[in-house]
């Protein structure tokens, strides 16, 4: 045989694999008890594949007084369970085994210690299967139903016997609804029938049928036997024959299994549909949240007055220029001025700061989170909730660099406009010390230089009041230069460090966050791949 | 005795019992019997003790409760069958004299009757719930038989309909088999009849030949263990069936002994008193199981109540603790309202030259009114935020602790909503801040409203006052002390001088407080809404108070009028 020709066309280790996998990423995730459930199915099939599916671990399993022991006894050809009258009969499990000794081990991982080894002349065609006589399920004897369910868990085949009278038992079929996906595992053995008319077991055998269609379970048969009177026992055998000799049930145990460990997650895990990225305009609110927190806009504001400070500083009136350096300079208040490094003092962030910062981190992660079941949406929560300080130190950073890049060089047209006032400035300077000359030569009655004249304007006084007047229409037009450019710069900051603000939030939040939803999106796929519809 | 009885039905219907915690399946499983069992038979049978005894033939499915009734009145009235379950419909069997009494809603009165002979029994199913009434000629007046549905097959109806005519009888024939005596369904169903007191005989059926002598002493010494010793058995050996009826030999046993009862009242009245008295005496003790599951409820009601109260005064406290903590505005928007009237050193210098910050402030007021708005604004954001913080943080501290005590997953009903602030609260919060300011406008106005003070309000503009009152309130640490002024809150201090020279520095001192009530008071009233959510959830379980009060009330008036 190559290959396991199974349902899918995956194959059980491939699924079973991805079922690990799966169940690792589930963890913590969703549903505590799926998640259980999982890894026991994983754990055991580890544990069961490792003794091989040569062997067919098949149980019996039965309501009290339904004739399992008799079962046993028929396919067996001799006395070796227990039966009886007094209910309930068998109260410990045991095994029957054909062929080579090498069951053995499987008995011993069942923890079955009753045995017995059937000598394989006696039926050829069973070679290879391991009979377990198991206690009833709904008897007044709790250990029976404990011994049962451990048992039923473990075979790879369950034989259920059953008769006339309790076939339509609540306790029963409570079992069947839970393996309504082990159908291809599970048959029905309808005992007693010699107790029936023909007639009467027909219809018998057909409303068992229908309960069985009923609970999805219409790929097991149904066999009629009496154990009594031997009817039946041979299309039993035969049965039992093929399912030793395809050693298919192992694999169709463990993949039914397998399944619906891997549906139990998938429905944990919810619908496919809702966010599987943090949707633009969460981003958006949240960026711009973290800039509002990170107090950018004391930043630009100060850029913004610290550029016109300087602007005057360097062409205004030259004169007057002194007057603008006596107050402090507004970036050097935030330690953010020319050759500062390390944190900026800007405020610290306070109460409201968290508040805010932490409301739009709350937003985040409820927004992609929305109608997600289970404890999912904790875990986005905490995804979207980095270490309080590690983000203020960040935003601080993102902030204070983006100043830092930003307030680099002065304009050219500063030293332009600075060349311009110093010029201006000394033909006043020259026009004041001309006419002072003057003055003095008047008052000293000196006879008086010739003054020159252009177009008759005396040059010191033109130096004089032409200076003046330049010069403060050059620092007027410099201010308003100032203004523009103070704009533009703040303008610039304010987009370098938006920029970066976006990657703190991208690095610590959304990054987590889609973490979260990739884990998400890779489990379906893992738990689609484990349950076989690929 | 049948009034407080009423009024004992009454209370256990009531609407309790809905947290699931502790043993609370098996609390509402003894209520939902005791009240059947006092409202189904009790009431009716301490109305009429001379109504005719009630038998109830039920057990586990295909164990021959309608081959057996069938072969003790001797025709078949009953259908039987292979298919599981084979009675769907109950078939009470009686004299023709006592059919009236039947058909009457005395007992069983939510079962809706169809009244057929004998002749009825194979004729088209009946549909629904129905219960089948047969007059019997053969059987003497006193006596009638229910042969009930399974208690145990899938028919899920089967078994609650059983449950229910099983607390109507007045004695159970309780018939099992050879294959199922051992069953764990049937014997809860014995001990629940030991329970509550009723007569019981039970039937063991489809016995092979030769093995009565093993299965019935072991089933006598089952019972023994049980505490059901003098229970009779009637054991019934497997035999052919003649015309679908066991032979009359077999059940001889069980004819006598209705036939026994049929023409004695006073052993049909032995048995009515016993059932009467046992149930009786039944009530007390179960009652309090269920006062005592109900207590339990209390409890753990009382626990989220309490612990979500708390976290909600807590939540008020630190929000008030955060209003005045000084830290709660951020420096720039100090800085802008120091740009607004002045640097503090300049500000200290003036302090006494009152007009000369009049002057800057009214300038700022009429040049640039911007500004004011722009911290009131900035007020405005600070304070939602503040609020949606603690509001958010408060119910997912709730929902947290609820998770982790009894009961608090389930009134949280997986309401994922509930883990934050609600969308109301978020959606009227600001404008609550904003009223909130109106507040202030209002106070500073009613407070200036004498002549010299009006004047001066008038000249710095009311929104500036409101604004420096808001300051003042923010940072105002352990109450006002006038001169001093702590390090950081220099604006705020500014703020206060201002004030104080407006008004005076007791009636600042009043005022923050005012303004810092009135505030307290909106945010309360918005966290009480909040808090509403969770009070509502639980609101959802009945009140466990009234419910153990009506109980304790009931259970008294009963045991006193016995």
């Amino acid at each position: 045989m190559i290959g396991f020709p199974s349902r899918s066309s995956v194959g059980l280790p491939q699924q079973l694999e991805a079922l690990g996998q799966a169940v690792e990423l589930a963890q913590d995730r969703l549903d505590d008890e799926q998640v259980a459930f999982g890894r026991h199915v994983v754990d055991k099939a580890a544990e069961r594949l490792r003794h091989g599916t040569t062997r067919t671990l098949v149980a019996v399993l039965g309501a009290t007084g339904s004739g399992k022991s008799s079962i046993t006894n028929v396919i067996v050809g001799d006395d070796v369970a227990t039966t009886g009258v007094r209910r309930p009969t068998t109260s410990s499990t045991l095994g029957c085994f054909w062929g080579s000794d090498d069951a053995q081990a499987l008995l011993d991982w069942l923890e079955v210690k009753n045995r017995h080894h059937v000598l394989t002349a006696m039926n050829r065609d069973l070679d290879g299967l391991v009979l377990l006589d198991v206690p009833d399920h709904d008897s007044v004897a709790e250990a029976h139903r404990e011994e049962m369910e451990r048992i039923a868990e473990h075979a790879d085949m369950l034989l259920w016997v059953t008769d006339p009278e309790k076939y339509a038992d609540k306790a029963m079929h409570d079992y069947l609804k839970q393996l309504a996906g082990h159908g291809a595992v599970m048959a029905m053995v309808l005992n007693k029938t010699d107790q029936l008319s023909p007639a009467d077991a027909a219809t018998c055998h057909s409303d068992l049928k229908r309960l069985l269609d009923n609970e999805g379970l219409d790929q097991s048969p149904v066999v009629a036997v009496s154990a009594l009177n031997g009817h039946g026992v041979e299309t039993l055998q035969a049965l039992l024959g093929d399912t030793v000799r395809n050693q298919q049930a192992v694999i169709d145990r463990l993949a039914a299994d397998n399944a619906m460990a891997a549906d139990g997650l998938l429905d944990a895990l919810g619908p496919a549909q809702g966010a599987n990225a943090v949707p633009k305009s969460v981003v958006k609110d949240l960026n711009s949240d973290l800039v509002d927190a990170s107090g950018l806009h004391v930043v630009t504001e100060a850029v913004a007055a610290g550029y016109r400070r300087d602007a005057v500083a360097a062409t205004g009136w030259p004169f007057t220029r002194w007057l603008r350096k006596l107050r402090p300079h507004p970036l050097r208040k935030l330690h953010l001025g020319k050759g500062s490094a390390g944190r900026a003092s800007l405020p610290t962030p306070s109460g409201i700061q968290v508040a805010r910062s932490q409301n739009a981190l709350r937003e985040a992660g409820a927004a992609v989170s929305e109608g997600m079941p289970g404890p999912w949406p904790d875990a986005i929560a905490a995804a979207a909730t980095p270490d309080h300080d590690e983000l203020a130190d960040r935003l601080d950073s993102a902030v204070s660099d983006s100043v830092r890049a930003g307030v680099g060089r002065d304009p050219r047209w500063w030293s332009v406009m600075n060349m311009v006032q110093i010029a201006l400035a000394i033909a006043v300077v020259v026009g004041a010390v001309w006419l002072g000359l003057l003055a003095v030569a008047a008052y000293l009655r000196i006879p008086e230089p010739p003054t020159p004249e252009i177009r008759s304007i005396p040059i010191p006084t033109g130096l004089l009041i032409g200076g003046i007047l330049l010069g403060l229409l050059v620092a007027f037009l410099s201010a308003r230069l100032a203004t523009v450019g103070a704009l533009k710069r703040s303008r610039a900051v304010r987009g370098r460090a938006e920029a970066a603000v976006a990657e703190v939030s991208d690095d610590l939040v959304i990054a987590p966050i889609q973490a979260e939803l990739e884990r998400r999106q890779e489990l379906r796929g893992l738990l689609i791949k484990a349950s076989g519809k690929s | 005795m049948v009034g407080p009885l009423e009024e004992l039905v009454g209370a256990l219907r009531a609407n309790g019992l809905q947290l699931n915690i502790g043993d609370v399946h098996s609390a509402r499983a003894t209520r939902d019997e005791l009240a059947d069992q006092i409202g189904d038979y009790l009431i009716p049978r301490l109305k009429r003790l001379d109504a005719p005894l009630l038998v109830v033939l039920g057990g586990s499915t295909g164990s021959g409760k309608s081959t057996i009734t069938n072969t003790i009145v001797g025709e078949e009235v009953s259908p039987a069958g292979v298919l599981r379950p084979t009675t769907r419909a109950p078939v009470l069997l009686c004299s023709p004299e006592d059919q009236d009494w039947f058909a009457g809603g005395a007992i069983l009165p939510e079962l809706p009757r169809v009244t057929t002979g004998a002749e009825g029994a194979n004729a088209a199913p009946v549909t629904g719930t129905v219960l089948r009434l047969v007059s019997v000629p053969s059987l003497d007046a006193g006596l009638a038989i229910i042969d009930a549905p399974d208690i145990d097959s899938v028919e899920e109806a089967n078994r609650d309909l059983a449950t229910q005519l099983l607390a109507a009888a007045d004695m159970w024939l309780f018939a099992t088999t050879a294959v199922r005596y051992a069953d764990a369904v049937p014997w809860d169903f014995l001990r629940k009849a030991q329970a509550r007191g009723t007569s019981l005989a039970i039937i063991i059926n489809r016995i092979p030949p030769g093995a009565a002598e093993e299965i019935v002493p072991h089933l006598q010494s089952m019972l023994t263990e049980a505490e059901l010793a003098d229970v009779s058995i009637f054991p019934v050996e497997q035999s052919e069936l003649y015309e679908g009826m066991l032979p009359a030999a077999a059940v001889a046993d069980i004819r006598d002994l209705l036939i026994g009862l049929a023409t004695d009242a006073d052993r049909r009245n032995d048995i009515v008193r016993s059932t009467l008295d046992g149930a009786m005496n039944s009530i007390s003790p179960r009652v309090q199981e269920v006062v005592t599951a109900a207590e339990e409820q209390r409890g753990a009601v009382d626990d989220l109540r309490t612990s979500m109260e708390g976290v909600y005064t807590a939540a008020r406290q630190t929000l008030s603790d955060d209003i005045s903590s000084g830290n709660l505005l951020r420096g720039e928007v100090l800085d802008r309202w120091q740009e607004l009237i002045g640097t503090a050193e300049l500000m200290a210098a003036v302090q006494s030259r009152i007009s000369l910050i009049r002057d800057r402030l009214s300038a700022f007021v009429t040049g640039r009114p911007q500004a004011t708005a722009d911290v009131q604004g900035e007020i405005t954001s600070t304070l939602e935020q503040l609020l949606i913080d603690h509001a958010d943080t408060a119910a997912s501290t709730v929902v947290q602790t609820w998770k982790g005590l009894p009961g608090g997953t389930q009134i949280l009903a997986d309401d994922r909503s509930l883990e934050r602030s609600s969308d109301e609260f978020r959606a009227t919060v600001a404008a609550e801040v904003r009223a909130w300011q109106d507040d202030i406008l209002n106070l500073v106005t009613e407070r200036g409203a004498g002549k010299r003070t009006t004047a001066r309000v008038l000249a710095f503009g009311v929104n500036s006052i409101g604004v420096a009152l808001m300051l003042v309130l923010f940072s105002q640490t352990a109450g006002i002390t006038g001169a001093e002024i702590a390090i950081g809150a220099g604006t705020a201090g500014v703020s206060q001088t201002l004030l104080s020279a407006l008004f005076g520095e007791q009636a600042v001192r009043e005022l923050a407080a005012d303004a810092k009530r009135l505030l307290i008071d909106r945010v309360s009233t918005l966290l009480e809404a909040d808090a509403n959510r969770f009070r509502t959830q639980l609101w959802s379980v009945a009140d466990p108070d009234e419910i153990v009060a009506e109980l304790r009330r009931a259970t008294d008036s009963y045991e006193a009028a016995r």
